[in-house]
């Protein structure tokens, strides 16, 4: 396994006790690579990505089963400033950015994590030249950036603390599309530049584009995975998450069960 | 019009006394959440070190000591009560905290008994004359510790790392810790800075013209809550502002007392709820609060 590997093994998480939200759950995002995990809503994937950052305690929720790694070293059981440490940086979905602080104070805020103010000044500029908007918007509350600038500067947070892997939560939700293209060429850039980034979207199109692998979560499971060009290629996916159907119609096929649509026609 | 100016001055450095404690009771509320019921029990923890030690230490020695056990008192709260049932909502700690500050005040009332302790500070009863007005150097003396100590705790909330991980964690605890802060330090650390400013105001709501530290001192302490309440329980500018205006109305209401005989002795006493219950008629979230927002 290359070292910088963050690998996920039978994993099993549950909120409350009652509902199981994953169910062994194995998956890898290959250092310096694009991942991407697709799923509809309610699928589990925001929950993968607690269990990875350690936050699933601010939701009730457990891992009954399975493993987190990074490179061979356990990421499952830390706390999330633990996991931040050892290079693992969430974007949260929405964006949760610091609306009543600056744009300024809300990139510090994204190295509190770190101890090496070298690092953090290198970390600084990178984010500037990636994202300019936010050095020209300095000093306004970041509440009143528009949508696609909020997730700039959620992106340029999470970068600031100088992560391995960059676990991003839907960040193109509610934008327009030109906007999230723009996101999309931002991730493919911060990809570049040699981190490697898990990548949650419903966007399936644009997902599928960026990565090199992707997986396929429903109800808690992955049911199918492979290279992101032959996924984007199988019928399955085309239909359910390209809304690329055949001549059928799309509606109709999605109300019935996904196994039996083989057979119908 | 000079008892007008005296009132106003005694009001204001009151007022100030006020706001160090109401300042540590935002500060708490902002970090955790919790509402700290037993902020009076800490303020008391620290005038009774600080009038017990100021015999064989000195003044200024027994004073430093005194903030600093009220804040590892504070800190203990924190880490013996509050965390070890952090899973559990901030209503019930809340309550909690209600239990550690009867806890708390029962072993320092039996302590104190009917004794009034005093502070043994260096400006006792000396009164100052400026442009003709005389107020005691002990409320001066409030003033200036209040600001002083409120600048700088401002200064570091808006510009140092620490005040940046207090701000984010009042702002979204889970996307602080997705930033790697870690809350339980922040939490730790708002907890010994309240205890630590309710020890400085404990000196100053005991020394002359109070008579000294006794029993009823926690009591006195209550009057902050107003203050934090009515500027806004989760706003440090609400607690500055809370506190100057509990002060005054104190003052005011209390020096022309005579005239308005028509409302009975004590209005002094009183006046600060009634300002908060108009305040909160008004602005039901405190002056400077934000209003809790549901999220869709």
């Amino acid at each position: 396994m290359a070292s910088g590997t963050l690998a996920i093994g039978g994993l099993s998480v549950s909120y409350g006790k009652a509902v199981q939200a994953l169910r062994e759950v194995s998956l890898e995002v290959p250092e310096g690579a694009v991942t991407a995990v697709l799923g509809a809503n309610g699928a589990g994937k925001s929950t993968l990505l607690r269990a990875i950052s350690g936050t699933l305690p601010f939701h009730r929720g457990t891992i009954d089963a399975g493993t987190i790694a990074l490179g061979g070293r356990t990421l499952s059981g830390l706390k999330p400033h633990a996991v931040v440490a050892a290079g693992v940086v969430q974007v949260p979905e929405g964006r949760r950015i610091f609306g009543r602080l600056t744009v300024e104070e809300n990139l510090r805020a994204g190295a509190l994590g770190v101890r090496d103010r070298a690092g953090v000044a290198a970390a600084r500029k990178r984010v500037l030249e990636l994202f300019p908007v936010l050095a020209e918007r300095a000093k306004q509350r970041a509440g009143l950036l528009s949508g696609g600038e909020q997730q700039m500067l959620a992106m340029g947070r999470a970068l600031m603390a100088r992560p391995k892997v960059l676990l991003l939560d839907e960040p193109t939700l509610g934008l327009a599309p030109l906007m999230a293209e723009r996101i999309g060429e931002c991730i493919a850039e911060i990809n570049r530049q040699g981190t490697a980034v898990l990548l949650i979207e419903q966007n399936a199109a644009l997902a599928l584009r960026l990565a090199t692998t992707a997986y396929v979560l429903e109800v808690g499971r992955v049911t199918l995975h492979g290279p992101a060009e032959e996924l984007a290629a199988t019928d399955e996916v085309r239909r359910r998450y390209l809304g690329l159907g055949d001549d059928e119609d799309a509606a109709a096929e999605f109300a019935r069960p996904p196994a039996l649509s083989r057979w119908a026609g | 019009m000079t008892t007008f100016a005296e009132l106003l001055v005694n009001g204001v450095s009151i007022g100030s006394v006020y706001a160090l404690i109401a300042l540590g009771f935002v500060i708490i509320f902002k970090a955790t959440e919790v509402v700290n019921f037993a902020h009076a029990s800490l303020l008391l923890v620290g005038g009774f070190a600080v009038a017990k030690l100021v015999g064989p230490l000195g003044f200024w020695p027994a004073l430093l000591a005194g903030v600093a056990i009220a804040a590892a008192v504070a800190a203990l709260v924190e880490l013996l009560v509050l965390r070890r049932s952090r899973a559990g909502d901030h209503h019930v700690l809340a309550i909690v905290t209600i239990g550690v500050d009867i806890l708390i005040t029962t072993e320092l009332t039996r302590q104190i008994g009917t004794e009034v302790l005093s502070m043994g500070d260096p400006w006792q009863s000396a009164v100052v004359e400026v442009a003709g007005i005389s107020v005691p150097q002990t409320r001066l003396a409030a003033l200036v510790t209040a600001v002083a100590l409120i600048t700088c705790f401002l200064l570091a909330f808006r510009f140092t790392d620490w005040g940046v991980a207090m701000r984010v964690a009042a702002e979204d605890r889970e996307a602080a810790a997705l930033m790697g802060v870690r809350l339980n330090r922040v939490s730790l650390a708002a907890w010994a800075v309240a205890g630590a400013l309710a020890a400085v105001a404990a000196l100053f709501l005991t020394v002359f013209p109070t008579p000294g530290l006794d029993r009823s001192t926690s009591l006195v302490a209550l009057k902050a809550f107003p203050a934090a309440i009515l500027g806004g329980l989760d706003s440090t500018t609400g607690a500055l502002v809370g506190g100057l205006i509990i002060g005054l109305t104190e003052s005011l209401a209390s020096g022309y007392q005579n005239d308005l005989t028509f409302l009975g002795r004590g209005l002094g006493d009183v006046a600060p709820y009634l300002v908060m219950i108009v305040i909160l008629l008004i602005r039901p979230a405190g002056l400077f609060g934000t209003r809790e927002l549901a999220r869709v």
